[in-house]
């Protein structure tokens, strides 16, 4: 039962995942540059938000990957550099 | 034993510029995952995630060697910082003596450039005189 419902919590996670990215960390054109290498996985919707751009992760076909959204964050730091 | 995979901790960025802390966090991009937000205009929080499930105590040493790496890339943005003008002169120097500023490519010395009508004054370009001889039969 435990089981059933932390498998529950795995799936809704990667149903949807949200992050804010400081714009003085993170350039906007490397936030641009991840979501297009990205695209492929999951289906992104950027808006800024003052001084943080907020990027939501959906799922395109099935589930979102598991370690997507650090992976694309890793990719935009490496991307700001 | 526990695993507990993810980390947070503030950085200040009066010890710490934020391009060491860039260049730290690229050097561990491939054991790490790293998120960064700024909590005010003088400090940063960082948030780890190790790539594999690795226990706690191994995460607090990925993070001492994330702490080593950023002291690393200061000291290097420093010393950068410091031995810009001898490393800018040092080129320019270089530059300077490969520049071929002794001979210059309007002189053509060796007539290059002339057509072969202006170099010879029309005489007629030398037949090879050499006939191709069959090669002997063993």
């Amino acid at each position: 039962m435990a089981a059933k419902k932390n498998l529950k919590k795995v799936e809704k996670k990667r149903q949807k995942a949200s992050i804010k990215l400081h714009r003085e960390i993170y350039r906007e054109a490397a936030v641009k540059e991840a979501v297009r290498a990205y695209s492929g996985f999951a289906r992104f919707a950027c808006s800024g938000q003052g001084k943080y751009v907020r990027v939501v992760i959906t799922p395109k076909n099935g589930p979102v990957p598991e370690h997507l959204a650090d992976e694309f964050l890793n990719m935009v730091l490496c991307n700001s550099i | 034993m526990e695993k507990n995979n993810k980390l947070a901790f503030t950085l200040n960025l009066d010890n710490y510029s934020l391009e060491s802390v860039y260049q730290a966090a690229y050097s561990m991009l491939d054991r790490l995952y790293f998120y960064f937000d700024k909590k005010s205009a003088r400090s940063l929080l960082a948030e780890i995630q190790a790539k594999d499930d690795v226990p706690a105590p191994a995460l607090e040493k990925l993070k001492g060697e994330f702490f080593n790496e950023l002291l690393n890339s200061e000291l290097r943005l420093q010393v950068a910082k410091r031995t810009k003008k001898v490393r800018e002169a040092l080129i320019a120097q270089a530059l300077i003596g490969a520049s071929a500023d002794k001979t210059d490519y309007v002189d053509d010395p060796l007539g290059i450039a002339l057509p072969w009508e202006e170099k010879y004054g029309g005489e007629e370009k030398p037949k090879k005189s050499g006939k191709k001889t069959a090669k002997s039969k063993h």
